[in-house]
C-alpha cells in the first residue's frame, strides 16, 4: 500500500494536520480539506485511493459531500471518521455508499488497514470496469 | 386541569430537550478535543519510535506539539467548566446572579452550532449593570430558544448578536440576526420560547426591521413567586 493517495476531510485543522503527518510517516500521500466543497474540488483534480470524511462540518455536511464524491466517481472509496457515531448516522452513511464507518478517536493501525483495504477494493473495481469496457469494445467491433 | 397538566408536561419535555441538545453538542465538541489530543499523543509516540531507530526529533517540532497540547487542553478545560456551570443551573430555580454570566455561558456552549452554520455570534454587555434574582436554567433555555428560532429561519451565513442592557424593571436581552425571518415557520418553537419566558415572569417581543430580526426578552429584577411555583 506504499504511497496510496488519501484525502482527509475534517474542519478540525489541528486534527487533519496531525493525522496527515502520522499517515505520511506510514508512507501515505495525504491531502487535506476542511470543508466539503474543497474536498469535491480536490477529488476532481486527483485520483484518491481513499477519502476519509467527517460527517459534521460547516456548510456542506458529510453525507452530502459523500453523495457528491460518489456521483463524480462511483468507485471512490470513502471512509467515514466521525465523533457523531450514532447508529442512524452510520446506517445513513453506509446506505449512501460509504465503505467504512469509524468513530473518533481511531486507532492509527486500524485506520491504515482500512485505507489499505479501500485502496485494494478501488483497484479491483477499476480493473473490473476496464475489463468490461474492453469486452464491450470487442463485442462492438466483432473481433 | 388537564390543560395545566399538559402545560407542565410540555415544559418538562421542552426543558429536557434543551438540556439534551446542549449536552449532545458539548460532548461532541469535547470528543473533538480528545481526538486532537489523542492524535498529538500518537504523533509523539511515532516520533519517539523513529528517534529510537536513529532519526532525531527536532526541538522545534516538540515545541510545536506541546503548544498544540496546551491549546487543546485549555479548550477542553473551558468546555468542561462551562458545561459544569450549565449543569448546575438546574440546582436552584431562584438565585441572584449577573445576567452577563448566563450569556457568556451560553455563548461558549452555542459556539459550535454557530460555526457549523458558518455564522458569527457577537455579544455586547456594555449596557449591563444590574443583578437579577431569577431562574438561571429558564433564562438559558429562553436564550437558546431565541437562537434556535433565528438559526432555523436565517440565511446560510447569518450574523447573530446578543445585547444585554439594564433597565428599571430588569434586564433586556436582545438576540438578533441580520437575516430575513418568518416567525410563523416554527410556531412550536415560538410557543416554547413564550412558555419558558413565562417561567421567570418575563416578557418577549419580536421585531422585524430593515436591519434584521430582533427578539427581546425582558427578565424582571426579581422572580414572581407565583410563577416560580408553577415549575414542576
Amino acid at each position: 500500500m506504499a504511497n496510496a493517495k488519501v484525502l482527509l476531510v475534517d474542519d478540525e485543522k489541528d486534527f487533519t494536520s496531525t493525522l496527515s503527518e502520522r499517515l505520511e510517516l506510514r508512507d501515505l500521500d495525504v491531502f487535506t480539506a476542511d470543508n466539503g466543497m474543497d474536498a469535491i474540488k480536490l477529488a476532481k483534480e486527483h485520483r484518491f485511493d481513499a477519502v476519509i470524511l467527517d460527517l459534521q462540518m460547516p456548510g456542506m455536511d458529510g453525507i452530502e459531500t459523500l453523495k457528491q464524491l460518489l456521483s463524480g466517481d462511483a468507485d471512490q472509496q470513502v471512509i467515514i471518521l466521525t465523533g457523531h457515531g450514532t447508529i442512524s448516522k452510520g446506517i445513513e452513511a453506509m446506505k449512501a455508499g460509504a465503505t467504512e464507518f469509524l468513530e473518533k478517536p481511531v486507532d492509527i493501525q486500524l485506520l491504515t488497514e482500512k485505507i489499505g483495504s479501500a485502496a485494494t477494493q478501488r483497484m479491483v473495481l477499476v480493473e473490473e470496469r476496464s475489463a468490461q469496457a474492453i469486452d464491450e469494445i470487442l463485442k462492438k467491433k466483432g473481433w | 386541569m388537564n390543560d395545566s397538566i399538559d402545560t407542565t408536561e410540555r415544559r418538562r419535555l421542552n426543558d429536557l430537550s434543551f438540556f439534551g441538545k446542549i449536552m449532545a453538542n458539548v460532548s461532541h465538541e469535547f470528543n473533538n478535543v480528545l481526538t486532537v489530543i489523542s492524535e498529538l499523543s500518537g504523533l509523539l509516540q511515532d516520533l519517539s519510535e523513529l528517534a529510537e531507530r536513529g532519526r532525531p526529533i527536532q526541538p522545534e517540532k516538540l515545541k510545536q506539539i506541546t503548544q498544540k497540547f496546551s491549546h487543546h487542553l485549555a479548550r477542553g478545560k473551558e468546555l468542561i467548566s462551562h458545561m459544569n456551570r450549565f449543569s448546575h443551573s438546574v440546582d436552584d430555580p431562584r438565585i441572584t446572579l449577573d445576567p452577563k454570566d448566563i450569556v457568556e455561558n451560553m455563548q461558549v456552549l452555542m459556539q459550535r452550532l454557530v460555526d457549523r452554520r458558518q455564522a458569527t455570534l457577537d455579544c455586547d454587555y456594555s449596557g449591563n449593570g444590574s443583578m437579577l434574582t431569577t431562574d438561571p436554567f429558564a433564562v438559558r433555555h429562553a436564550l437558546f430558544a431565541c437562537f434556535e428560532l433565528l438559526m432555523q429561519a436565517s440565511s446560510t451565513t447569518p450574523a447573530f448578536q446578543i445585547n444585554l442592557s439594564s433597565e428599571e424593571r430588569g434586564t433586556r436581552i436582545v438576540v438578533s440576526s441580520d437575516s430575513a425571518f418568518d416567525a410563523a415557520e416554527d410556531e412550536s418553537k415560538w410557543l416554547e420560547l413564550t412558555d419558558t419566558v413565562r417561567q421567570f415572569g418575563g416578557q418577549v417581543a419580536l421585531d422585524r426591521l430593515e436591519s434584521g430580526v430582533f427578539i427581546t426578552i425582558t427578565v424582571p429584577i426579581t422572580l414572581n413567586d407565583g410563577i416560580s411555583e408553577t415549575k414542576g
